[in-house]
Parts: C-alpha cells; structure tokens; sequence
C-alpha cells in the first residue's frame, strides 16, 4: 500500500497497540513498519485524551493491569502531537457539515487533510469518512475494510 | 565529548507551500513533522515502539479487548 511520509495515527490504533486484543500485533507490526519511514504524528489533547479513555476502560475490563505503566507505555510512543490548529478547526467544521462524521473524527480527517497525510484508525466509520475525503491509499485499516 | 548524528532530512515541496501560505501558524507543525521523520530515519521510532510495547505488556490483564470496544472507549461511549 501507497501511504505519505507522513501518518496520522487516531487514538484507537495506539490503543489497541497497547492493550491485548485480537488485533494487537496486527497493529503494532504495521506501526514498526510505519515508524521506520513515516513521521507518526496525531492532534494534540484529543489524541491523548482519547487514549486515556481507553486506557482506563482497559483497566476496568481487566485488560491492563496498571493504568499509571499503560500511561508510561503510551507516552513513551513516538508519535508527535501537532496543534489543532484555527485552520485544522475550521477544515473540521466543513467535514461536520458534509455530514456522518462526529467532532473528533473530522478533527483527525482534517490533519490528516492538512497535512497531506495517510490517516491509522481501527475505526470503520473513521476509515470510511476517510476514504472519500482523503482516498482509498491513504487509509490505513488493520481491518483492510476501509 | 559524544559524537553527534547527523540525519539529513528532505522538505517536501507541500511542507514549503503551506509554510508560504500560512507562515507562522505551521512552523511549529512542520518542526515536529521534520522532527519525526528524522527520528524514522535514524531507527529511534522503531526503537522507541518496541520499548513502549515491551513496557506495555508488562501491564497487559488477562482480558482482551475487541476493535469495536476499543473504538467506543477512546470515542467515550461508554457500555
């Protein structure tokens, strides 16, 4: 697959890196190979917010032992966190309005957009949303569904 | 003293446009770009994964979660 140089990994492709589940190393194999030819980057306090809300919904489902390790293990990722920016905001707002896709989708669509990057979601709607906006070869889907 | 490295890094012509066009408001975006592609190309990205995974399942449950419980998590849907 075709991606840019540069990747906009979303909050569930970190989490499902971190934590076990049946898509874990599917993810983190297509973050190695990324991460030895891509800039991994994600918008600023969404990104980690969301995270949190996974890592802590792992904690109460017993999929992580330790919210405070899981946290270490998040920030010790190398992705780099760019500001959601006036014009990323307002890039966000035509793609609510276009329709289907909820605020923190159409912030990752439009940094991704902004940035003429590939977008890395393990969500189907995200995926989708992103395929129309930003291609088909820009989407990257452990799923392969995008 | 130690020797430091050195990693050349292209700007890619869009990274430039933008800059033209909206100046002060990317500079700090495209530093942290340039910034990451320099750590793929020197290998730190995939060195600093493997840590974070290693680090990561020290602390995995016994539990699993799904794509789709992962998706509404992070989203705050809660179940």
């Amino acid at each position: 697959m075709r991606t840019s140089s540069i990747v906009v990994v979303d909050a569930s492709a970190a989490v499902a890196a971190l934590v076990p589940g049946p898509l874990q190393q599917t993810v983190r194999e297509l973050l190695l190979d990324l991460a030895g030819h891509a800039a991994l980057v994600a918008p600023s306090g969404l990104f980690d917010a969301e995270v949190l809300n996974g890592l802590r919904k792992a904690w109460l489902r017993g999929a992580l032992t330790s919210i405070a390790v899981g946290l270490e293990a998040f920030l010790a990722m190398p992705v780099q966190r760019v500001e959601v920016s006036p014009l990323i905001l307002r890039v966000s707002a035509e793609a609510v309005g276009a329709g289907r896709v909820s605020g923190q989708d159409a912030v990752y669509l439009a940094t991704a957009l902004v940035l003429n990057a590939s977008l890395l979601t393990l969500d189907t709607g995200l995926a989708s949303a992103a395929s129309r906006v930003l291609g088909e070869g820009r989407v990257l889907s452990p799923k392969g569904e995008a | 003293m130690a020797a430091s490295a050195v990693v050349s890094v292209r700007v890619p012509s869009w990274a430039k446009k933008v800059l033209d066009e909206h100046g002060v408001e990317y500079r700090e975006t495209l530093r942290r770009v340039l910034v990451a592609l320099a750590e793929a190309a020197r290998g730190d990205a995939r060195r600093r994964l493997l840590e974070a995974f290693s680090l990561a399942d020290s602390a995995a449950g016994s539990a699993e979660m799904s794509p789709e419980e992962i998706v509404r998590a992070v989203r705050g849907c809660e179940d």
